[in-house]
């Protein structure tokens, strides 16, 4: 459980959004049992979630690559404005 | 004594003054390409004259490499570039560090040129365009550290998407503005970014040169990674826009195209949770609805309903027995009437009597045809013995006749029965002789 959740914490955004849309469709194909409509359920919250919080985090980089002797280097870059 | 110089020591001293002097450096010469011959290692040592002389000029890879137009001899250009002594060889070329061709009707030409050779090649072909990935995580840009282009690009995904810029700064005009692009390109390839935007502000079509040359479109064509060109302008597209994977009429465009838009993204999250949530609920409801039939079925009164009910099943099967037992009664009851009414007396005696008619009838057809053979009869035997009376063989031995029998009583009717000495009886009218064959003759007609 602890490792599935660190798995899901690590997904981009494409594949938890991906990940969702096969488990709606499977809940959707019908013919679950509860139990395991309900497994699927707390899955799709999970991945939901994950979804919404790369969204909502604006947190992002931009940066500025530079070719040195060794070569390559990365520094943080700002728009003169 | 003058001085004594070895050939290097000269020059060496030549080449001093040529290095320093510097009215040759960095000059701008208009001439025609006399001649061109290239090296193996991707250097040029093209010929230039006028009408009265001629200079031979170097023209090293990494400048060939930054060529527009393919030089071709005849070809009017205008070359900068320095002064070069070369001190083993002692000779003095012109070092070229860019080339142009001269005029506007030359620069068209030389344009046309690449295009025509790049599309041979297939560089611009459609099946070479691949998809922009929907989610980038990091975005590529290849432009100017200071211009509106990286700050439009920047805006833009900030508002769309949250995703990561790495900028690879690069010139793009003037001098050396295509090696950087070239760089910038292979630089970001190398960082495995998901989408490279290649991008300029506006400018006039001269400024867009390095965008045209063939080692940027080479650079764009062949990069693993998609690129998106945000370059010329409609009515001047770049051979670098033609090049790469999707072509954005502005920065904006080109950051628009490689993001998706969050709170589109967003509502397609809401619309996928409200799906799970209806589905979930249509489960919930038929489990529901599923256990409540259970509960029904399980109940005290609905047993009693299921016993009453099973009580009247029986008592229906009970009179349906009963039903069939009647019935098979009355069957044979009406079986047995037919027959009593059979063996009604009165009904008996006509029977009889029609028997005895029946009977009368056929003796009286019976003796007529019986009166009618015996007349017959009488009538055949009398002719037969009438024609009995004439077969009688004793009757013919009357009128001289007589036959021989042999010694077993057998008539005998050739005389091929006969041998000589042969015993025989011979029978006439009124007794019997016996007789031995003295001699057999048969007679010659052959109708016997």
């Amino acid at each position: 459980m602890t490792e599935k959740k660190t798995k899901t914490e690590e997904m981009t955004f494409e594949e938890s959004l991906r990940a969702l849309e096969e488990l709606v469709k499977e809940l959707e194909t019908g013919g679950l049992d509860l139990d395991k409509s309900l497994e699927i359920y707390q899955k799709a919250i999970v991945l939901r979630d994950r979804c919404k919080k790369i969204l909502e985090e604006s947190e992002r980089k931009v940066q500025k690559l530079m070719e040195t002797a060794n070569g390559t280097e990365k520094s943080e870059f700002n728009v003169s404005r | 004594m003058a001085e004594r110089l070895t050939v290097t020591q000269f020059n060496e001293r030549i080449n001093s003054v040529v290095t320093s002097t510097s009215n040759v450096h960095n000059i701008t010469i208009v001439g025609e390409i006399a001649a061109i011959t290239g090296s193996s290692a991707g250097h040029f040592y093209p010929i230039l004259k006028d009408n009265e002389s001629s200079i031979r000029c170097t023209l090293f890879r990494y400048a060939a490499s930054r060529l527009t137009f393919r030089p071709e001899v005849g070809m009017k250009v205008t070359v900068f570039g320095s002064a070069s002594y070369y001190v083993k060889g002692g000779s003095l070329s012109f070092n070229i560090e860019s080339m142009m061709p001269y005029g506007k009707g030359e620069l068209q030409a030389a344009l046309e040129e690449l295009t025509a050779r790049l599309l041979s090649e297939g560089l611009f072909d459609a099946e070479r365009k691949r998809p922009i990935p929907a989610f980038p995580d990091t975005i590529g840009v290849v432009t100017s550290p200071t211009g509106a282009v990286i700050k439009d690009i920047i805006d833009t995904t900030a508002r769309r998407f949250p995703v990561s810029i790495l900028l690879a700064p690069a010139v793009v005009q003037g001098d050396g503005a295509a090696a950087s692009i070239v760089k910038g390109i292979e630089l970001l390839n190398f960082e495995g970014v998901d989408v490279i935007i290649v991008g300029r502000g506006g400018g006039s079509s001269e400024d867009l040169s390095a965008f045209n040359t063939e080692s940027v479109v080479r650079a764009v064509a062949l990069s693993k990674v998609p690129i998106i060109s945000a370059v010329g302008h409609a009515t001047d597209r770049t051979l670098a826009d033609r090049a790469a994977d999707v072509y954005a009429e502005t920065p904006t465009m080109a950051a628009t195209l490689a993001t998706r838009d969050r709170v589109e993204e967003a509502r397609n999250i809401y619309n996928l949770n409200l799906r799970i949530s209806h589905s979930l609920k249509s489960i919930m409801d038929i489990t529901r609805s599923r256990f409540s039939q259970l509960d029904m079925r399980l109940s005290s009164k609905n047993a009693k309903e299921t016993i009453e009910k099973q009580k009247m099943n029986l008592n229906q099967l009970i009179m349906r027995s009963d039903n069939i037992l009647i019935g098979k009664m009355n069957l044979y009851r009406s079986k047995f009437d037919i027959f009593e009414a059979k063996l009604d007396p009165r009904r008996v005696a006509d029977r009889v009597n029609q028997y005895i008619m029946t009977l009368d009838d056929i003796s009286e057809t019976m003796d007529a045809s019986i009166n009618r053979n015996i007349v017959n009869l009488d009538r055949n035997v009398l002719s037969l013995s009438q024609r009995l009376d004439g077969l009688d063989p004793t009757k013919v031995l009357g009128r001289g006749y007589s036959f021989i029998r042999d010694a077993d009583g057998k008539t005998l009717t050739s005389v091929l029965q006969l041998k000589k000495g042969n015993d025989v009886e011979i029978r006439m009218r009124d007794g019997i002789a016996l007789a031995s064959v003295k001699d057999v003759k048969k007679n010659d007609r052959k109708k016997d």
